[in-house]
């Protein structure tokens, strides 16, 4: 009988060791617990994207600049002050000489050089802002194709250790809030360099030998036999080394060089020595791995020319161009090893569970940073989260999503804190002249910008964010967000649709929110169109679909993982059907398919939103450029292209906002986009929690957040 | 014996690669991109990364990551998680979805096989018709119900935390929830081997030599019957160790469910040939170690014959 005794036993013995494997354990609460958006994807600068990364990253870096704690403006962090040139193109940053990495480096110019390099050879999703900086962009194309340009030439540049010079192209008035934005923050190239992965595997390998070499080798003698004995131990056979040259090499190895643990400036210097000495030749191109890519033809055009060449040409490549091919393995990120120069340090990162900050001991504004620890929870799922803030164990939590916000709400919860926020939820409708496939194939009728502005006109925005959303959102007449970020930009009250109205005034955000909270402001004159239904009916018959007639049965996509876009569908549905009598099919897809083919304009209407990464009418307008990556209605107005390139060229702030609320205006009018609704942000914070006001981009700054003692 | 042991452990290796080949052609042909995030990608940032990930197409990402994985048993970075490594996720997850898989087992088989036998023995009682509320509970309600109300019970009663990872107290409530299914399944398993073998001539021989029902059951009944619950004991530990989307998520435990479907939902491919080949491998063994276990307490049953 001992035998089947046996069986639960072994499953309890096999617990005791899952148990005992899997660690546990409770750590002490951290003086201030919140749930962030959503886990953390990544913490390294190139990669990020993700307003949670984001906002973490506030916490443990610091730009030259950093976002004010109640203004969001920016003030001077890593910088004490600035220069500009009159032509307003050259900026001159001094840099802040207490400024400390958090192992007691001080920060320099030069991290700044680094970091922002590393953004244009390793690009990401904002790369993009750097293309404001001169020759940013020919450099990192010409890089990706293995032919750099020199880097003295892009206008990014360490003048000394506290001064650190930018040369833009155009002027960019809004430059100091992209300072304080993380794509532009610098980075500790020391505590790196062991994550790095080189791409010219067998340079760096032959590289390496010859280190091990130099390191070895009897320096007794002749240099011409030293040269004979470093030869053999560097495992070259067939010839012998430049007696000159490997004197040179040695020189280097005792300078320390190592590809562990060198920077890339020191290891461009020391490429040249190694350079000299031919360690390569004879050594036939590989390209092995790039034969698979030369498949695809437009891919195979595109590629890295090096990739063909052999090692030795690569190198001499390398060593003139003064450029080096490789990738950081994220894991520089991860405590202990990551070091950052922001008011916290990151202690502890738990994959899915927590992460640790600590207040940093080489801070340079350490006084004012009003908490000791902060603690990241992890949590996704809305029932839970809500759950941990209730029962005190997070006093932050930072989004609430749209259900139990609303539900929250009608409780009437006063630690329920919303805000406008700095984006807007729209349609986004295909403008090409013929549908995509996935749009249904066939004649677009959408086309016609008649037809987008009768889709617009006849729905009821303000039954969507009443019945649906329920956060109070404004219903949106306009593409840009009336929600204060941007107080001297004008939107445009205009003719619209309707030809023969009379031209209104401007509004400012102040008059907009205003306008949009009442339903006259809706129905009536203003900026954008109006709910009309008269109009639309008007609109579409003069557009050849008198009732809807004749209108193509078209698919809304929207993504599965959003229910709130579900029912917005239907609702359009039947708006659409009982005003314009026009059918539309909801088509729901899994949420990574809905993005795909968002960008890939594989679709009709879709559903979409937008957030301003900066504070600046270009984060909105730059989407609707016709050479823009982000242009999913394949929208094409050169008139709207070429407000938005002379803008960009206008030196005269107010000329330049004139002309971007002008191009703001054509989006409105002709609707590449239908906008519904203007996003709110909302958090559920405890009372005795200061410092986590919501705010339009969401942007937390720890270094003031602290929890009141009762 | 160990001849077979041996010739099945030889096995593993031909099937988990089998298993491999249709996880990796099901990743690569699911329409999606593992880097494509909402907006719009610049071709250099996505050629970049596939140069990073050796993805640019599927012959070159196979032969990297597949020789990665036989000489280093290395799946690579997450394609989504890029500061971590498919084997570090599982080896931070594994354990805690084991744990509690584990417990969860514990909880089940002890009790599913009491009540299972107490049903039988009072056939047609009231513990017959508890068992079968059990059962039918077990089976017919979702686990999200039962995790949910379990969680409600959590945030009212403040005895067990809501939710979370480190102590015996994390365990207990999640524990249950998990446990109710596969006790369920042994409770009835149990109950019609059970009825089976109280029938048996045996057993009735064993009465009328006069031996106690107690010891009759307990010494000559069980031992029978207990065979059908432990072949269902092996898969049904394995599935409930590498973890529960449903119940990791209500509880918020950093188990390996969640990374099941997350992997799949954001096309991570790595992370989702680490995750199917463990959950695999994780089977094939406990299905190993239920034949051992098989011959180890019916000494009737040869595992050779079966085996070949």
């Amino acid at each position: 009988m001992l035998r089947i005794l046996i069986i639960p036993l072994a499953l309890v013995g096999m617990l005791l060791g899952a148990m005992v494997w899997s660690g546990g354990g409770v750590e002490k609460r951290a003086d201030f617990a919140f749930l962030n958006r959503g886990d953390i994807y990544t913490l390294d600068i190139n990669k990020m994207s993700y307003m949670q990364d984001f906002r973490l990253t506030y916490g443990i870096r610091e730009g030259l600049y950093s976002p004010h704690h109640e203004t969001m403006r920016p003030i001077p962090a890593g910088a004490v002050s600035h220069d500009l040139s009159n032509d307003k193109k050259v900026w001159t940053f001094h840099l802040r000489k207490e400024g400390r990495w958090s192992n007691g480096d001080p920060v320099t110019a030069r991290d700044y050089v680094f970091s922002w390099r590393r953004m244009l050879e390793e690009p990401g999703e904002y790369t993009y802002l750097y293309d404001y900086i001169h020759n940013a962009k020919p450099y990192t194309q010409s890089y990706a194709k293995g032919e750099p340009i020199d880097f003295k030439t892009v206008g990014i540049e360490a003048v000394d250790d506290s001064t650190f010079r930018v040369t833009l192209d155009n002027p960019v008035p809004y430059l100091l809030e992209l300072m304080a934005f993380p794509p532009f923050y610098p980075r500790h190239e020391r505590s790196m360099t062991k994550y790095r992965v080189f791409v010219d595997t067998e340079i760096m390998d032959a590289f390496d030998r010859f280190v091990q070499a130099g390191r070895k080798v009897d320096r007794s003698g002749s240099p011409a036999d030293v040269a004979k004995r470093f030869t053999k131990l560097a495992g070259v056979n067939d010839r012998d080394l430049d007696a000159g040259a490997v004197g040179r090499w040695l020189g280097a190895v005792d300078g320390g060089i190592d590809s562990k643990t060198s920077t890339q400036a020191q290891l461009l210097d020391a490429l040249a020595v190694f350079a000299e000495m031919d360690p390569l030749k004879g050594v036939a191109a590989s390209g092995g791995g790039t034969k698979a890519l030369a498949e695809g033809g437009e891919e195979a055009a595109a590629d890295n020319v090096l990739d063909q060449l052999a090692p030795a040409e690569v190198l001499r490549r390398m060593v003139a161009g003064r450029f080096l091919r490789y990738t950081f393995n994220k894991q520089y990120t991860l405590p202990p090893d990551v070091v950052t120069n922001g008011p916290f340090v990151l202690k502890k990162w738990d994959f899915r569970r927590r992460l640790l900050l600590e207040k940093s001991d080489t801070y340079w504004d350490k006084p004012n940073v009003k908490s000791n620890t902060l603690e990241m929870v992890v949590s996704e799922n809305p029932q839970s989260q809500l759950l941990l803030y209730e029962t005190g164990q997070v006093d932050w939590n930072s989004d609430v999503i749209g259900e139990q916000a609303a539900e929250l709400k009608k409780n009437g919860r006063t630690d329920l804190r919303s805000s406008p926020a700095f984006g807007t939820m729209f349609l986004t409708v295909m403008c090409t002249p013929t549908l995509p496939p996935g749009g249904g194939g066939g004649k677009n009728p959408l086309a016609d910008a008649r037809v987008r502005q009768a889709l617009a006109l006849a729905i009821d925005k303000r039954f969507i964010v009443n019945n649906i959303t329920r956060m109070d959102e404004l219903p949106a007449r306009t593409y840009l967000p009336p929600d204060g970020t941007l107080p001297d930009f004008v939107w445009q009250g205009g003719p619209g649709a309707d030809k023969a109205a009379p031209r209104s005034q401007s509004y400012q955000f102040k008059e907009m929110q205003d306008l949009l909270k009442t339903d006259a402001g809706l129905t009536g004159p203003g900026p954008g169109l109006p709910y009309d239904v008269k109009r639309a009916r008007e609109l579409l018959a003069e557009a050849g679909y008198p009732n809807g007639q004749g209108f193509p049965n078209l698919p809304i996509l929207y993504g599965t993982n959003s229910p709130t876009r579900r029912d917005i569908c239907q609702v359009l549905k039947n708006q659409w059907k009982q005003a314009l009598n026009i059918d539309v099919q909801i088509q729901g897809v899994e949420g990574k398919i809905f993005s795909q083919r968002v960008s890939a304009k594989d679709y009709a209407i879709a559903t979409a939103a937008w957030y301003g990464d900066y504070p600046d009418v270009s984060t909105f307008t730059d989407k609707y450029m016709s050479t823009s990556l982000q242009n999913d209605s394949a929208w094409v107005n050169k008139a709207y292209d070429a407000l938005c390139d002379a803008a960009t060229r206008e030196p005269d702030e107010k000329k330049r906002i004139d002309m971007l609320s002008k191009a703001e205006h054509m989006i409105d009018t002709e609707m590449p986009i239908i906008p519904l609704y203007h996003y709110v942000n909302v958090s559920l914070s405890k009372d005795n929690v200061q410092g986590v006001l919501p705010n339009p981009r969401g942007i937390t700054i720890f270094k003031n957040v602290w929890v009141e003692k009762k | 014996m160990p001849k077979v042991i041996l010739f099945r452990l030889l096995q593993f290796p031909l099937i988990l690669a089998v298993i491999y080949l249709i996880t990796f052609m099901l990743a690569w042909v699911a329409p999606g991109d593992p880097f494509q995030n909402e907006r719009g990608m610049d071709p250099i940032v996505k050629r970049t990364l596939e140069r990073q990930y050796h993805a640019e197409s599927a012959w070159r990402f196979l032969g990297y990551h597949a020789t990665n994985v036989i000489f280093h048993g290395d799946f690579g970075p997450s394609m989504k998680y890029q500061e971590w490594t498919v084997n570090r996720i599982i080896a931070d997850a594994l354990p805690v979805s084991m744990t509690l898989g584990l417990f969860a087992m514990c909880i089940a088989v002890p009790i599913g096989v009491g009540v299972g036998t107490m049903a039988a023995v009072r056939r047609g009682g009231v513990t017959d018709w508890a068992s079968l509320t059990i059962a039918l509970v077990g089976i017919s309600v979702p686990s999200f119900v039962v995790a949910s109300l379990l969680l409600m019970f959590a945030a009212w009663t403040k005895i067990f935390p809501v939710g979370g990872w480190g102590t015996f107290g994390h365990l207990v409530l999640p524990g249950i929830a998990l446990s109710l299914w596969p006790m369920a399944y042994i409770v009835r398993l149990t109950r019609v081997s059970m009825l089976d073998t109280l029938g048996a001539d045996f057993v009735r021989t064993a009465r009328a030599k006069g031996l106690g029902r107690g010891i009759v059951i307990w010494k000559h009944c069980l031992r029978n019957s207990f065979l059908p619950v432990l072949s269902y004991i092996g898969p049904a530990t394995a599935t409930t160790m590498v973890g529960s989307f449903v119940v990791e998520k209500v509880f918020n435990i950093p188990g390996l469910g969640q990374h099941f479907v997350n992997s799949v939902l954001n096309r991570d491919r790595t992370l989702i040939l680490g995750v199917v080949l463990v959950e695999s491998a994780l089977i094939l063994a406990f299905n190993l170690l239920v034949d051992i276990a098989y011959a180890w307490v019916d000494p009737r049953i040869d595992v050779g014959a079966t085996a070949a």
